[in-house]
């Protein structure tokens, strides 16, 4: 706090100090004068308005593009502005002479575009992409590329799944899964590498890809969402994203810094209650539980000798108590610093740069420190032949967080510590009157539990070296690429004798290792000629091969030191593990591209690929893609059609594949991990069994993305925007999980089978609503909706009669409900046995038929129907001002962290309630929404025959996810160089908040981020709001 | 030079070529079957799998028959007369304390007890092996290792038939791997006992009196499940022939006190015949050995005289308060039970405590018997009488020798006046002596006494068939679903 508070003050200091020195300028008159060119013809313009900033004093250029110009003195700073080109801006710096290159405006066709092995310009391309330019996204609070993705394209879907720090950023393209990322062209893994802790069943960490780079970095992203991603058929099924990173220039030496510091804070999170609340609740719900299974008071005819968990005096003198969530939640804060260097000269360019990212999170023990530097060289040894080397080294402390939720099938007795503060009733205090700990029921003390160690170390280094070859200028040239993105991460997890954790008093740790390495190695060769006046043709040729690696290896142990810990395990290890994997992918790809006329273009490309993981038979396939823009506007019928300056129509089909993530198709034989043991322990078999029978058919998946597409400029590309619609066709599914006969000799098998269909359609719109010298306004949107089906089923799974082939996938199955049953309410007919007790939940007949049975079971779907962001960006002389807002909408899930409202969760021990217990249904609160506690869920089997239906729940627990949130508000003012004395270029300083607020009526933690359900309930870290005050400095 | 290069480059492109060759597998973490097993100690290894199901952890990656979760106590102790109704957890915890296994029928797969189904064709497949690898250095070793499988595949079909009524199985090697897979037609029962039957001879006949191992299956242990088979089936004939083998092997006797046979420093003893054997740390994940928990499981977490469980305010397994009135206040066997502690008895406890297993702490080391001579002496005194007619003086001799051992008197006069009065006592016995062992849902069976014992319990809403339903994919399968369902 002290840290950044002092450099918080040094920064103002300086600002202050800057803002003085500007004002005094001295008096005097002097002239300038010189020649403005055209930056890439090198042509004279004429008629270039020459303007003094800040004043109406300017001049214009003569037709040999030369001005001349009083200044009152030479400390000003002149404005040289002329139609399509861009504006510049330059101090005068006491020089008499200023010539200015200008460079034309870049229109939005013009723009280039990264495609799979080259570029094209944007009025070229035939299909889908997505290019994000991340220069005005702002990274003062972002430790990962993904966190700059919200809202930015159309078609994908960006979800917050975490917001621990370095949380996942889930990316979707059009709803499909990880997309394949390739950093300049090296394939990089698209999932965290994130250790396991041995035998804990804690999980807490929840982290993503991309973690060893530094979003500062970022030149471009682009998102190759149809066809386009054909070009990577090794796992493109679910589209590509490109990255590529900056490189210098050879014009000038550009340093940037930058610098920020930020403060943040917990959005709405679930409210414990008060001890005086947690007994009279516990009171009323025991109460009412007691009285319906014994048929008592309200709900029987006898008069109830229930006795009152809690006296009136206790619930009298309770008060507040102890509030355990606030000692697990508390403000954070973080530093993020940034240098960048980057320039040329004559056979050199370079672009180097560090980043130093520093949080503290808003979770006791969360955290994270990052150390990035960044070096990336281009030598062109001679006219044919440079060379490109690039490495990135990283290093990432994380302090995992104590938010969470236990694995799988365990209870209360391992709840991370954030779990445990909703566990603990506030009439407990942190410590009884001995000083020890309290303990309640099997829960571990909160506070306790954050002497417990959760710490992972993460390192990588991106190392990419290429050879660029000019083989005939501008026509042929040649790429032979390396890459190699290596990752290591070490996890040290301890917990201290001291500490109650799963039933236990007892020193326990674990120490995992993973890493893995993904090399890219491809040569290519890139043709592109003009055959005839009417022929454009591009072509690339080449081989690539991807081979991926992993090793892993870890120990737990227990009995340890609480001092030494797992700095010295020596003979107490009882588990040890370790695995190491490898698979090879195999490419050769071509694809070539007919310009007619400037008018019509067709491409067309294929890849085959190959799989080491297959059987010789089914290793390869074949993966073509073709498609077709026609540049409507470039027809001569077309001309006369002023307000539309550039409109394309296209279209592409294509094959993508995916494969296995892991294992093989191959028989196998591995130790299972559970132990024959006899003789009380002292002698163990580590049995092996056969866990895989030979699979020789299995292959790749495959997907058919089709698209069709319009983009647009209008008035001048005041408006430009593009709307594609798609439909993706997934064939021969791969399922590592399927079923096999009953009985076979394994109960799953991998198999291809089934369908699903994918549809919806994007846009993406941008709009400048104000164009003029000293304001501009620009307004942008980008849309996503989707659907996702099945066509087919596996033939192996199982149909439960309410549901059907073509149902949409991960949908959820549930009664619908109406309200809560009160005391003396009639009860529907069809109301099912386990729920005619008042606090049960009304069911819904849907087809009236009095009947309530498999008809009558609802789809929730868990796919949004809209995906949104929305930015406006504001300029204001030197003020600018971005509001970038996201949202997803019409999505349903099951709100498992409204499950701390449970009242049976409350009675058994497992939880201590918050204030969303206000909507549970009582005898004393009929009006609420939640059941009841004598309610107790297990509906059991209902419904005949084909109609028979089990294991569908009500939707009492199912929450639409609807949300909009802020998710950056910046406002910033630039000094350029003048104003600050010339001692840096420009200057700007800002305010940035993110996640300002959020727009929702999602009850519980939050409506984005991940929370599973588990014996008790959830505890995600929560959403974050972050205000961030930075500079950025270019000298 | 471009040309130079351009071939240079060229060529790199399709160095690493040979089209489509050079592309093979690389597995590091697994075995081909090709070279599995190569030698006895891996035969070994691939023959220990059949462990799994007889053992005790926590039931991720599959139920086991004596684990804490759906294993023994809860199949076959619950859902009986002597253990209360359990709601507090609601779900399984409940349904299966009730004796109502209506809602089971909606348990998906790999969730399920009937996918041991699978662990039959497994075994079929382990035996087929173990005869056909060359690489033994004496048939003794092989015998040994298909004694062990044989013991796992008929003690399963023992199991899955009492849970589920004879099912469809693999006993044919032959039948691996191909459409006979699918087939779930249910056998006759007769024919599904007699494969049991044999599978149980054939361990008896092949496993050594002593294991190597201690908790590795032994020959008193295949005689008595082949006991249990036949008494349970009512052929008191074989029971009774088997009873005497064991008898008459002069291995084990009854040990003096009762207590001490679930007591860790006397786990090891003359009348246990096979006990789950536990490693005092093991908190019951599949990489530790076998262990016992049910402290959590038996005691309310409000207990104060040992570490408490997990439920509250009632626990897991309780003993009904009739049970507990039941016993003779002399009887030795009531010590098993805790009638009061703190300010908790029987005006505001379900039941009685079960504190069976005496030891401090959550996990403990306590061995879990599951074979005890006493239960064959039992078995032999309830054979003889079905045999003879009424009971004869050795049948009230074997019961007295178990009284007695309980520090009580023989067995009253009225007790003995007739073929039923005795057999009524032995199943009264067998509830005292056998509590929390995982016997009762089999005697109230075979003495008729399903459901109509278990309905007289509060809360107790049993389904008409002891059995388990059919769950629904296994009908869609192809599986008859129960009688009762």
């Amino acid at each position: 706090m002290i840290s950044y508070l002092h450099v918080f003050l040094k920064a103002l200091t300086l600002t202050v100090v800057l803002l003085l020195s500007w004002h005094m300028n001295t008096l005097a008159q002097s002239t300038v004068s010189g020649q403005v060119t055209d930056a890439e013809s090198g042509e004279s313009l004429p008629g270039v308005n020459v303007v003094l900033q800040g004043t109406t004093t300017g001049a214009t250029t003569n037709v040999d593009g030369q001005y001349e110009l009083d200044v009152p003195s030479l400390q000003g700073t002149l404005v040289f502005s002329y139609i399509g080109f861009q504006q510049q801006v330059v101090p005068i710096r006491g020089r008499t002479t200023i010539d200015v290159e200008l460079s034309p405006v870049v229109i939005f066709g013009e723009e280039l575009v990264v495609v799979g092995y080259g570029t094209s310009r944007r009025e070229d391309v035939t299909t889908s992409i997505s290019r994000i330019d991340p220069s005005n996204i702002p990274v003062a609070a972002k430790s990962n590329i993904n966190d700059m993705l919200f809202g930015q394209a159309a078609g994908l879907k960006v979800t917050q799944e975490s917001s621990q720090p370095g949380g996942n950023v889930d990316l979707s393209i059009r709803g499909r899964g990880a997309p394949l990322i390739i950093v300049d062209g090296v394939v990089v893994p698209s999932s965290g590498l994130e250790p396991s802790i041995n035998f804990s069943e804690i999980n807490n960490v929840r982290r993503g890809s991309l973690a060893g780079l530094n979003p500062s970095d970022i030149e471009s992203i682009e998102v190759l969402k149809d066809a386009s991603a054909s070009m990577y058929g090794v796992d493109a099924s679910s589209g590509v994203i490109l990255i590529t990173t900056k490189r210098g220039r050879s014009d000038r030496m550009d340093v940037s810094y930058s610098s920020s510091v930020s403060y943040q804070q917990n959005m709405d999170y679930m409210q414990p209650l008060t001890a005086e609340q947690y007994m009279r609740y516990f009171n009323q719900f025991e109460a009412d539980r007691y009285n319906a299974e014994n048929s008592m008071g309200a709900f029987g005819p006898n008069p109830t000798d229930y006795t009152s968990r809690f006296s009136q005096s206790e619930i009298s003198s309770a008060g507040v108590g102890t509030n355990w969530v606030d000692h697990v939640l508390k403000d954070g804060n973080l530093t993020n610093q940034n240098l960048s260097i980057s320039g040329g000269a004559e056979r050199i360019t370079y672009y180097f740069s560090g980043n130093f990212f520093n949080q503290n999170g808003t979770v006791e023990n969360s955290g994270l420190q990052k150390y990035n530097a960044r070096a990336s060289l281009t030598f062109r040894f001679n006219d044919v032949i440079s060379f490109n080397a690039s490495l990135t080294g990283n290093k990432n402390f994380y302090n995992n967080t104590v938010a969470g939720w236990q694995t799988g099938g365990a209870g209360a007795n391992s709840y991370t510590a954030l779990q445990a503060a909703f566990a603990y009733p506030a009439y407990l205090s942190v410590r009884d009157e001995d000083g020890n700990f309290t303990q309640f029921q099997i829960t571990g003390n909160p506070v306790a539990q954050l002497q417990m160690r959760d710490k992972t170390k993460y390192n990588s280094v991106l190392a990419n070296f290429s050879v660029d070859l000019t083989l005939i200028p501008e026509t042929l040239t040649g790429k032979i690429l390396y890459g190699n993105n290596f990752e290591t991460s070490e996890r040290d997890f301890f917990i201290p004798s001291t500490v109650n954790w799963f039933d236990e008093y007892a020193s326990r740790g674990s120490l995992q290792q993973d890493e893995r390495q993904y090399q890219t190695i491809e040569s290519y060769l890139n043709f592109r000629s003009a055959i005839t006046e009417y022929l454009d043709v591009t072509a690339v040729a080449g081989f690539g091969q991807y081979i991926n690696e992993s090793f892993s290896f870890g120990l737990q142990a227990r009995g340890m030191l609480d001092a030494v810990n797992t700095n010295r395990v020596n003979g107490a290890a009882s588990n040890v593990n370790s695995r190491r994997t490898k698979n090879i992918k195999r490419s050769y790809f071509t694809r070539a591209s007919f310009d007619i006329l400037d008018r019509y273009i067709l491409e067309g490309s294929l890849r085959y690929d190959g799989y080491s993981q297959f059987f010789p038979d089914s290793k390869y396939n074949l993966f073509p893609s073709a498609s077709a823009a026609w540049k409507v506007s470039n027809e001569s019928f077309f001309e006369t059609v002023s307000a539309v300056s550039m409109l394309k129509l296209r279209a592409s089909i294509g094959l993508t594949g995916s494969v296995l993530p892991t294992g093989s198709a191959y028989a196998a034989y591995e130790p299972e991990g559970f132990l024959a043991s006899f003789d009380n322990g002292s002698t163990s078999y580590i049995p092996v069994v056969a866990t895989q029978l030979d699979h020789p058919d299995l292959t790749w998946e495959k997907t058919i993305i089709k698209n069709a597409g319009i983009d647009f400029g209008l008035f001048n590309d005041r408006v430009f925007g593009s709307f594609d619609i798609f439909r993706d066709d997934v064939t021969d599914l791969l399922n590592s999980g399927a079923n096999t006969p009953a009985l076979s000799l394994l109960p799953r098998q991998p198999v291809n089978g089934g369908h699903q269909v994918r549809t919806g359609y994007e846009f993406d719109l941008s709009v400048d609503v104000i164009r003029r010298q000293d304001l501009f306004w620009r307004t942008g949107v980008t849309f996503t909706h989707f659907k996702h089906r099945w066509e087919d089923r596996f033939e192996e799974t199982d149909l439960g009669n309410h549901q059907s082939v073509t149902d949409p996938v991960g949908v959820i199955y549930a009664f619908e409900t109406d309200g809560i049953l009160s005391v003396g309410q009639e009860i529907p007919a069809w109301q099912p046995e386990a729920a005619m007790v008042p606090g049960s939940p009304i069911f819904v007949d849907q087809n009236g038929d009095g009947v309530l049975d498999a008809n009558d079971v609802k789809q929730y779907s868990q796919l949004p129907t809209a995906s949104i962001g929305v930015i406006n960006t504001f300029n204001y002389k030197n003020f600018d001002l971005s509001i970038l807002l996201y949202g997803q909408f019409g999505a349903y899930r099951v709100n498992n962290s409204l499950q701390w409202a449970n009242p049976n969760g409350m009675l058994g021990g497992n939880l201590s309630g918050t204030q969303d217990m206000k909507h549970v249904w009582s005898t004393e609160n009929q009006d609420g929404w939640l059941p009841g506690a004598a309610y107790r869920g297990n509906i059991g089997a209902l419904g005949e025959g084909d109609m028979a239906v089990s294991g569908v729940g009500t939707d009492s627990y199912v929450s639409s996810t609807d949300f909009l949130r802020a998710r950056n508000i910046t406002l910033g003012y630039t000094f350029d160089g003048t104003m600050l004395n010339n001692l840096v270029r420009d200057l700007r300083v800002y305010l940035d908040v993110q996640n300002a607020f959020t727009i929702t009526n999602y009850e519980g933690a939050d409506p984005e981020v991940r929370q599973d359900g588990v014996r008790g309930a959830p505890t995600p870290f929560p959403m974050v709001r972050t205000v961030s005050f930075g500079v950025n400095i270019n000298f | 030079m471009k040309k130079v290069l351009l071939a240079l480059l060229i060529g790199s492109t399709f160095l690493l070529n040979g089209c489509e060759t050079g592309l093979e597998a690389e597995i590091y973490d697994q075995l081909n079957p090709t070279v599995f097993p190569s030698n006895e100690v891996e035969a070994e290894l691939y023959a220990q799998a059949v462990y799994k199901p007889f053992s005790s952890r926590w039931p991720s990656g599959g139920y086991q028959i004596f684990g804490l979760e759906e294993g023994h106590i809860q199949q076959f102790d619950a859902p009986a007369d002597l253990m209360t109704q359990f709601t507090e957890w609601g779900g399984f915890f409940q349904d299966y304390s009730r004796a109502n296994f209506g809602n089971f029928i909606s348990t998906g797969r790999n969730r399920s007890h009937i996918e041991y189904i699978r662990f039959v064709t497994r075994t079929t497949k382990i035996i087929d092996d173990l005869k056909n690898l060359d690489l033994f250095s004496n048939e003794q070793t092989r015998n040994h290792l298909l004694g062990e499988v044989h013991m796992a595949r008929g003690w399963m079909m023992y199991y899955m038939l009492h849970l589920y009524g004879p099912v469809p199985v693999i006993l044919d090697p032959e039948k691996i791997n191909t459409e006979a897979e699918a087939d779930l037609t249910r056998p006759a029962r007769a024919d599904y006992v007699s494969a049991i039957a044999n599978d149980l001879r054939f361990a008896a006949d092949n496993l050594p009196l002593d294991a190597p191992d201690y908790g590795r299956f032994n020959k008193g242990l295949a005689l008595t499940a082949l006991m249990r088979l036949y008494l349970n089936e009512r052929d008191f004939q074989n029971a009774e022939t088997v009873g005497r083998e064991i008898v008459s092997m002069n291995k084990y006797s009854l040990v003096d006190d009762y207590m001490s046979l679930f007591t860790e420093a006397t786990e090891r003893n003359s009348e246990t015949i096979w006990a789950i054997s536990n490693t005092g740390s093991s908190t019951g994940r599949g990489n530790e050995g076998n262990f016992n928990a049910y402290p959590y499981y038996t005691l309310p977490a409000d207990f104060t005289e040992a570490t408490p469980g997990w439920a509250s305010p009632n626990a897991v397994f309780m003993a009904t308060w009739d049970f507990y009135d039941s016993f003779d206040p002399e009887d030795e066997r009531r010590n098993q039970l805790v009638a009061s502690y703190g300010s908790r008895d029987r005006t505001n406890m379900r039941g009685a405590v079960i504190n069976k297993y005496p030891g401090n702490g959550g996990y403990i080391g306590n061995d879990i018997p599951i074979a005890r001579y006493a239960d064959v002496l039992l078995m032999l005194a309830e054979s003889i009488n079905e045999n003879s007619g009424g009971p004869t003086p050795e049948a009230i001799d074997l019961v007295n020798q178990i009284r007695s051992r309980a520090d009580l008197g023989d067995l009253p006069a009225s007790a003995t006046a007739s073929k039923e009065a005795f057999n009524d006592a032995i199943l009264e016995e067998r509830g005292k002596e056998f509590l929390f062992e995982g016997l009762r849902k089999f005697d109230l069976v075979r003495h008729g006494e399903w459901p109509g014992k278990v309905e007289a319990v509060a809360g107790k809403t049993p389904t008409s068939t002891p059995l388990l339903p059919i769950p629904q994919w296994a009908m869609d399968d192809g599986m008859a679903q129960n009688d009762g369902y």
